[in-house]
């Protein structure tokens, strides 16, 4: 079925659009809602999921069949696509926390938490080698990608998605994961 | 660890399964209609196609149109007595467009040719200076254009090495349009390609 599902996109027919729904409608809709269900509205999380499909169905080109499952890489774009929906909430709701004072206090608390959870995840990365704080920092801070990063610090891709993985699984322990 | 698992991230089939649950408890029903997420993509290929033509734009030069246009039957099988041949021949191309988006500058044509969901097929960016040949005739309910191109931006005209098929696909567009303003956009090309 994925395979169908990936091919009939990559078309860009309306088929594709309409396997894409029926077969991981609730998939993607799950994925919004447990990111965004308690920070925004029905309407923004619906707003959400109609721009995943999108994306999906125009970014197809970028799934690549070798480094992993279809399902993967559409769970990675939809947390991805709500976690910047968070962030433009969060930006939202501080400009109008300037005109509204009720809603100040509630945006600093949230900001305060992700200082702190950004905080946390900067102090484990410095236990991490030097390069592997760099690869980490410009993956997931800077958005370069794999052969972008592979380029700056002269190495294969093959070497960076190593170091990568490694890395994840010490954060993982540091940060009290299984 | 295989290569796969460094690129993107694995979920087990228990996590999946507990989020497919989530979104299944959650989704209301208007969340499940094509016809909805369709007319979105549609809106959002339209604003990517703009964003498109707007980049085509030098620095005195600004958008004074835009419409949408269908294919006419002149261009492509308009000549009944070829028109047969050329229509097996067509064939050959898989990207025959639905109709055209067409931008008229203050400099330049950009013309897009869009398929089903606004999905931008071949692109032709010319000045106005580069219309050869251009007819426009006036209809009860459209205005048909059409024309050759001398040369464009990214010399995107199909092309054909068979004499049959030739003048069909050869740098010609022919486009009808059907909106309201069609009398007023065939004037303002004219004016623009004749420099009256």
């Amino acid at each position: 079925m994925e395979e169908k599902v990936v091919s009939c996109l990559k078309e860009k027919t309306d088929d594709g659009i309409d396997l894409l729904i029926d077969t991981y409608s609730s998939l993607i809709y799950g994925v919004i809602y447990s990111t965004l269900q308690n920070h925004m509205s029905r309407e923004d999380i619906e707003e959400c999921y109609y721009d995943v499909i999108f994306t999906l169905w125009h970014k197809i080109d970028k799934y690549d069949a070798k480094k992993g499952k279809f399902k993967n890489w559409l769970i990675s774009v939809a947390k991805f696509k709500a976690v910047d929906y968070l962030r433009k909430g969060q930006r939202q709701s501080k400009q109008d926390g300037l005109e509204d004072c009720s809603e100040t206090s509630q945006s600093a608390e949230d900001e305060m938490l992700l200082r702190e959870d950004e905080l946390q995840f900067r102090k484990v990365l410095e236990r991490l080698g030097k390069i592997d704080q760099k690869i980490f920092s410009w993956r997931y801070i800077d958005e370069l990608s794999v052969e972008e990063i592979a380029d700056q610090l002269h190495m294969a891709p093959q070497a960076v998605y190593t170091r990568i993985s490694r890395g994840k699984g010490k954060l993982k322990k540091w940060m009290g994961g299984k | 660890m295989t290569s796969i698992d460094h690129q993107y991230e694995t979920y087990s089939d228990t996590e999946i399964q507990q989020l497919e649950r989530l979104g299944a408890q959650h989704m209301g029903e208007e969340i499940k209609d094509k016809k909805h997420i369709k007319q979105y993509i549609k809106k959002r290929n339209l604003e990517a196609m703009r964003e498109l033509a707007e980049g085509e734009l030098e620095a005195d030069e600004y958008l004074e149109a835009e419409f949408d246009g269908s294919l006419t039957a002149l261009n492509y099988l308009g000549n009944m007595t070829s028109a047969e041949y050329a229509f097996m021949m067509l064939a050959a191309y898989n990207d025959v467009p639905v109709k055209y988006h067409v931008y008229l500058t203050t400099k330049k044509m950009i013309v897009y040719e869009i398929g089903k969901l606004n999905v931008i097929g071949r692109q032709y960016v010319f000045d106005y200076g580069a219309i050869r040949h251009f007819k426009g005739k006036s209809r009860k309910d459209y205005v048909k254009l059409f024309f050759k191109v001398d040369e464009d931006k990214y010399d995107a005209f199909r092309t054909s090495g068979n004499w049959l098929l030739y003048p069909f696909v050869s740098r010609r567009i022919g486009i009808n349009i059907f909106c309201e303003e069609r009398e007023i956009l065939l004037k303002f090309i004219q004016k623009k390609v004749f420099g009256i």
